[in-house]
């Protein structure tokens, strides 16, 4: 089979930073190819190196960059539409036909014959969609079936899918794999890139891993998704072997003397933590299933305890159900069973604000810079937000209580400025310091933080990783929520993984090739007595 | 990026070096005589007690509005209506001192604080009513707020024409309030007059209401970010609301010192600017509370230069709308520009 599309040795850095070093692909007509690889491989310059968006610091590409990009068509893992106007009119921006070649008719677009063409592509691969509908008012899956049929509105050769099935109810992700097989029946030639391996390995024809900016040979047939995860993660192993050589380095809080497992049987998992006595832990999850009405996802059901002084962290990608579990944290939706017991208190279904303050859990949402900071206010008006009833007893100010409130949160995590200067003018770790301070002045019992990392450079976010760990160290609980893998080994030392909404397994930190495998959805009791 | 942020120093030094500029150009364009025009323009307001005091007499309703405008700001909301409000102000107190019997009888005081009251209630509601509409359906205040204000003037107008026409009068004007219920001239021939208390007492509560209140803060929390004061369990409703109701609450106060301390009856369109240039105070007192009386001072001043230059029949009447328009341009250009910023961010209401 004639390649469609060929790329030898692409290799891109973007400043300090190397994207691809030696990255080779080829795409086939009729033939959906997969792309895996970690957070941070390339997966995403690849993609734009091949769709014609950048050009290569060195390779070769084949064809040249004005057919590679009238062939290639590229679906994003978040498509953006402009949500005022119809689908319709979307998917025909920039392309609209007109009316007639006159030069003044050219002006009216003809919109009977967009709707007639886009609708028989649709047919064609039984996409259902309602085109006259705003494209704001799309749900995810729609969004996504909007933005492939895009896509596919300028007959491309080649089809790009970034993550197309992440985030989608399990049946949804059936109607996006059979229309993808329909479009591979069709000749056209797929690069499907996706977390799942498991999905890969039932979908694609052959599959390209990508590890750190390098790829490997061209698999074909797909292996099975365990030897695909020995392939990607094998790195993490031996990186777990290099660390556990040293004998400093790591969390040595508690719970790390576990079992290292021996090299006889390396894909064993290490056992699970046991879950401290309900009446130990500081905070219990108990059975909780959450349950998204607007996309029909679901998370649970979730079991797992905290205990005072220590770090757990639940991971996965954002969709696997960290998002649903922030939004019922933000009191946005209800737990639709189960329970959360801090100290055997159960905590409300419906959260309102200031429930979880009161309950003794300090809540830190991964938009912070959104939804708690007010960037253009100073930092004293940031620093006193929740607690401004007690500087204003009776509505009037009391000099001073503002001024010892802010220094409290300031000298608690060194935070070096002065109360009147501008939010804004603080790097990013420091206000995310703030916040944490502000939240935790209240001395709770349990702080959990959502994507502690998340917008940080390096350095802030070994600060904020830092701080978090004064926070056990006093004897508070901390569970995060992070979709950085890196983030939640250094830092946790029992791992929540959460994949598709279900909950893999509870891993000890150590074990991050354990804690990989099951990110991707992989089973990781095989093989195992 | 919100509206209630103070302004850049930048800003407000490129409006008020745009103003002079434009003065100087006009001038010089325009004048048989421009050094000496310019002269007049600059020396004109300070020549004589007659033309202080009517710079001051202007500077005190600027005070007014300009306050009343940064009290939405700050709030994070934005009154375009001011001139209709001053108007509908400066109309109710019109219409309640020569319309009704309210006139007679009563002792001057009482009426007159009635006249005031019911005036400001009533650029409070039509104000008010803009911040209800953007928390409850979030209709954007800024356009209900002019089109609402937009509709009181030809009302207005009619009510000066129609019912509260001084007959007697050549001028098209409304009868004039009686002697006792004017307020005192503090630099007579000139319009200065008491009210100036009134306005210096405005500005200092809005700087207490925001440095030391309770409200003050929360207001400026809604002002800097809506989504934090929900999740800080702030009523962003009432703070939307009200702060609208206040800044048209000082509006209609403008307008009614209007007539209780300067004209004395009401005229077609003699606020002449009171709201637009508020607006333009506001911004060059970069929202800050304690810059509103300089400010306030520095447009009146332009605004009696422009005066002078063109008593003195040296250059073009329009002199005086022309820097009015050209500051307001530099003043809503850097307005917008933070306006939009902002909505785009607001996904919430």
């Amino acid at each position: 089979m004639v390649p469609v599309l060929a790329a030898e040795q692409l290799r891109k850095e973007y400043g300090q930073v190397q994207a691809l070093l030696d990255a080779s692909i080829t795409l086939r007509p009729g033939a959906i190819h997969g792309l895996v690889g970690e957070n941070g491989a390339g997966k995403t310059t690849l993609v734009r190196l091949l769709a014609g968006m950048e050009e290569p610091d060195s390779g070769s590409l084949f064809p040249a960059l004005p057919q590679r990009r009238s062939d290639c068509a590229v679906v994003p893992q978040y498509p953006r539409m402009a949500p005022s106007i119809p689908v319709l009119q979307n998917l025909i921006i920039g392309s609209e036909p007109r009316r007639s070649s006159h030069p003044l008719l050219r002006l009216l677009i003809d919109e009977g014959r967009a709707k007639r063409r886009m609708e028989a592509i649709a047919e064609r691969f039984d996409i259902q969609l309602d085109l006259g509908k705003r494209a704001g008012s799309l749900n995810g899956t729609e969004l996504r079936l909007a933005a492939l049929l895009a896509a596919l509105a300028h007959e491309p050769a080649i089809l790009i899918l970034d993550e197309p099935t992440v985030g989608l109810a399990a049946t949804d992700q059936e109607r996006v794999l059979a229309t993808v097989r329909a479009l591979r029946a069709e000749g056209i030639a797929i690069l499907y890139i996706s977390h799942d391996l498991a999905e890969i390995s039932r979908i694609a024809d052959s599959v390209t891993i990508l590890i750190q900016g390098r790829s490997t040979d061209t698999f074909d047939p797909v292996p099975e998704p365990h030897r695909l995860a020995s392939i990607l993660f094998d790195h993490r192993r031996q990186d777990e072997r290099h660390r556990a050589g040293k004998s400093d380095g790591g969390p040595d809080e508690g719970g790390n003397g576990r079992e290292r497992r021996s090299e006889s049987a390396p894909d064993c998992p290490a056992e699970s933590e046991r879950p401290a006595e309900p009446a130990q832990a500081v905070i219990a999850f108990e059975e909780v299933s959450l349950y998204d009405r607007y996309s029909g996802r679901t998370l649970g059901p979730l079991s797992f305890s905290l205990e005072p002084g220590t770090i757990t962290a639940v991971t996965g990608v954002r969709e696997a159900g960290l998002d649903l579990l922030e939004q019922y944290l933000s009191g946005e939706g209800e737990l639709s069973s189960g329970a959360i017991r801090i100290a055997g208190h159960r905590i409300p279904a419906q959260l309102a604000p200031g429930t979880l303050r009161r309950q003794g859990i300090a809540f830190v949402p991964s938009d912070r810079f959104e939804r708690a900071a007010a960037l253009e206010g100073s930092v004293e008006e940031n620093a006193t937000v929740t607690d401004r009833l007690q500087i204003h007893p009776r509505g009037i100010r009391t000099p001073g209580e503002a001024q010892a409130l802010t220094r409290r949160l300031l000298d608690r995590f060194d935070i070096r400025t002065h109360r009147h200067m501008p939010l804004r003018s603080l790097s990013g770790g420091m206000i995310q310091k703030l916040i944490l301070a502000r939240e935790l002045d209240t001395n709770p019992r349990v702080c959990i933080i959502a994507e502690p990392t998340a917008g940080l450079d390096l350095q802030s976010q070994r600060i904020l990783l830092d701080s978090l760990r004064e926070i056990a160290a006093a004897g508070a609980g901390v569970l995060i929520l992070s979709s950085s893998i890196d983030a939640v080994t250094t830092l946790a030392q029992q791992v929540v993984v959460l994949h598709d909404g279900i909950v893999q397994g509870i891993f000890s930190a150590d074990r991050s090739d354990l804690i990989a495998r099951a990110f991707a959805g992989l089973d990781t009791s095989e093989g195992c007595p | 990026m919100s509206i209630s942020t103070p302004g850049t120093r930048t800003g407000a030094f490129l409006a008020v070096l745009a103003a002079v500029l434009t003065v100087l150009v006009v001038i010089v364009v325009s004048s048989p005589r421009p050094v000496g025009t310019i002269v007049t323009f600059l020396t004109g307001p300070w020549s004589n007690r007659f033309a202080l005091g009517n710079v001051l007499a202007r500077a005190t309703l600027l005070i007014l509005t300009g306050t009343g405008v940064v009290i939405a700001f700050r709030a994070g909301v934005f009154n375009l209506g001011g001139e209709g409000q001053t108007y509908l102000g400066a109309l109710v107190v019109t219409a309640v001192l020569t319309g009704t019997d309210l006139a007679t009888g009563t002792p001057p005081p009482v009426a007159m604080v009635t006249a005031i009251v019911l005036a400001v209630a009533a650029s409070a509601l039509l104000a008010g009513l803009s911040g209800w509409l953007r928390h409850a359906a979030g209709a954007d205040e800024l356009i209900t707020s002019f089109l609402l204000a937009a509709a009181v003037i030809p009302v207005g107008d009619y009510l000066v024409l129609g019912p509260l026409r001084d007959s007697a009068s050549n001028l098209i004007a409304t009868r004039a309030i009686p002697e006792s219920m004017r307020l005192t001239r503090l630099l007579p021939p000139s319009a200065f007059n008491t009210s100036v208390l009134w306005s210096l007492l405005a500005v200092a509560g809005l700087w207490f209401l925001l440095k030391w209140t309770l409200f003050g803060y929360e207001m400026r929390i809604t002002g800097y970010n809506r989504a934090l004061a929900r999740y800080a369990g702030i009523p962003v409703g009432r703070y939307t609301t009200l702060p609208m109701a206040f800044s048209g609450a000082l509006h209609g106060l403008a307008g009614a010192f209007l007539v209780l301390g300067i004209h004395y009856r009401s005229l077609t369109g003699f606020t002449g600017g009171l709201g637009w240039n508020g607006i333009a105070v506001a911004l060059i007192a970069r929202n800050k509370p304690l810059l509103i009386v300089p400010a306030a001072l520095f447009f009146a001043l332009l605004d009696g230069g422009a005066r002078a230059a063109v008593l003195h029949n040296q250059t073009t009447w329009e002199l005086g709308s022309m820097v009015q328009g050209v500051v307001f341009l530099f003043v809503t250009a850097q307005l917008l520009a933070r306006y939009s910023l902002r909505r785009r961010g607001d996904k919430t209401w």
